[in-house]
């Protein structure tokens, strides 16, 4: 009797990639697991053992992102520092700005330890002081420090959408501040207020 | 030489396992570095990683005990050249999803170290940055290469073949 049928087909190749990866991605799977099962027993052993789960909520310190923008550093003696379309900001606190300030500055002390809800508030009241004052300029000067209070407002002024915003590199320093006449108290003006 | 010689060719080629070698020895240093602050302080790296903000509650100690574990690990294999292709495909997978944490903790503006050596305190040193997130691609291609192309390792696999260990090849 012949054998009419044709002969039984052979086996289908495995995929050649994926007959290769196996033995790999086992591997990594076994080193994955050993590691593992070793860091589980080494926190059972260890005095200061390590909760599996963490039962409460973990307290980070993350900074609240704050809308940072660019500004344009320029000298004390820049003549928009003067400018009669110029609102000058004066970012230290009120202690400073009522000891000393140059006329016409208005008092929008930084704090540094604002929410960024609040930030966003105080960027707010600027603008619409800017408005307001119909000012086409706004120059803001800080303490000079390192970091500078002027630099971090101005820089989250320009970041709140206020248009044309520099500071003044050297802070309150830079305008003269031991050697040219205070005028505190004769044209304080309060702080948000614009003359 | 047609196309698919040509690239059999460069697969083959013998000098890709000190090539790799080199790459296996600087990334093994890597992690086996990385790992120590974790393994030493879980508690620290525990909120690095919810820092991140990726991982639900429950996961997040888990997985501060046991990665620097597994990174420790592939580490050391990776350094022996013992399963090195395995531990070079931990790596490019741990690589890959640290760099889908980075992107997503750069997406939402979060300000924190990267807690890749040391604890969220160093934030001023070891800030997360785009600049990082490229570091980590440039570790995930080296352990891509020695997955790929590192077809026998140089180290203890040489003296410990496994059965069919040469069909256990990627490329």
């Amino acid at each position: 009797m012949t054998a009419n049928h044709p002969p039984p087909s052979a086996p289908p190749p495995s995929h050649p990639t994926t007959g290769r990866l196996v033995p790999i991605v086992r591997d990594a799977a076994v080193i994955a697991a050993v590691g593992s099962a070793v860091a589980l027993v080494v926190n059972a052993v260890r005095p200061d053992r390590f909760p599996l789960l963490a039962k409460e909520e973990i307290e980070t310190m993350v900074p609240c992102p704050e809308p940072m923008g660019t500004a344009t550093a320029i000298a004390g003696s820049d003549e928009r520092v003067r400018g009669t379309t110029t609102l000058l900001v004066d970012a230290r606190d009120a202690e400073e700005f009522a000891a000393w300030h140059p006329a016409g500055a208005v008092s929008f002390p930084f704090d540094w330890l604002a929410e960024s809800d609040e930030v966003e508030q105080q960027a707010a009241e600027v603008a619409k002081a800017i408005a307001k004052s119909r000012r086409q300029h706004v120059v803001v000067y800080g303490d000079g420090g390192d970091p500078d209070s002027g630099e971090h407002w101005a820089a989250l002024l320009s970041g709140a959408g206020i248009k044309n915003v520099v500071f003044v590199k050297g802070g309150a320093s830079a305008l003269g501040q031991p050697g040219v006449a205070a005028s505190a108290g004769a044209d304080a003006t309060p702080a948000g207020g614009v003359p | 030489m047609s196309r698919a010689s040509r690239c059999s060719t460069f697969v083959e080629w013998r000098g890709h396992a000190y090539i790799s070698l080199a790459m296996r020895l600087y990334l093994g240093w890597v992690f086996i570095a990385a790992c120590l602050h974790k393994i030493a302080n879980p508690a620290s790296f525990a909120v690095d990683v919810a820092t991140y903000q990726f991982l639900p509650l429950w996961a997040v100690n888990f997985f501060a005990l046991t990665l620097p574990w597994v990174e420790l690990f592939a580490g050391v294999l990776l350094v022996l050249g013992l399963r090195a292709r395995a531990a070079a495909l931990l790596i490019a997978v741990m690589m890959a999803s640290f760099m889908v944490a980075l992107g997503h903790a750069l997406y939402l503006g979060l300000d924190m170290a990267c807690g890749c050596f040391a604890s969220a305190a160093a934030v001023d040193e070891d800030p997360i940055s785009w600049h990082t997130v490229v570091r980590d691609a440039g570790w995930l291609s080296l352990a891509l290469y020695v997955l790929c192309l590192d077809r026998a390792p140089l180290g203890l696999d040489r003296w410990s073949p496994r059965k069919g260990a040469k069909s256990s090849c990627v490329a």
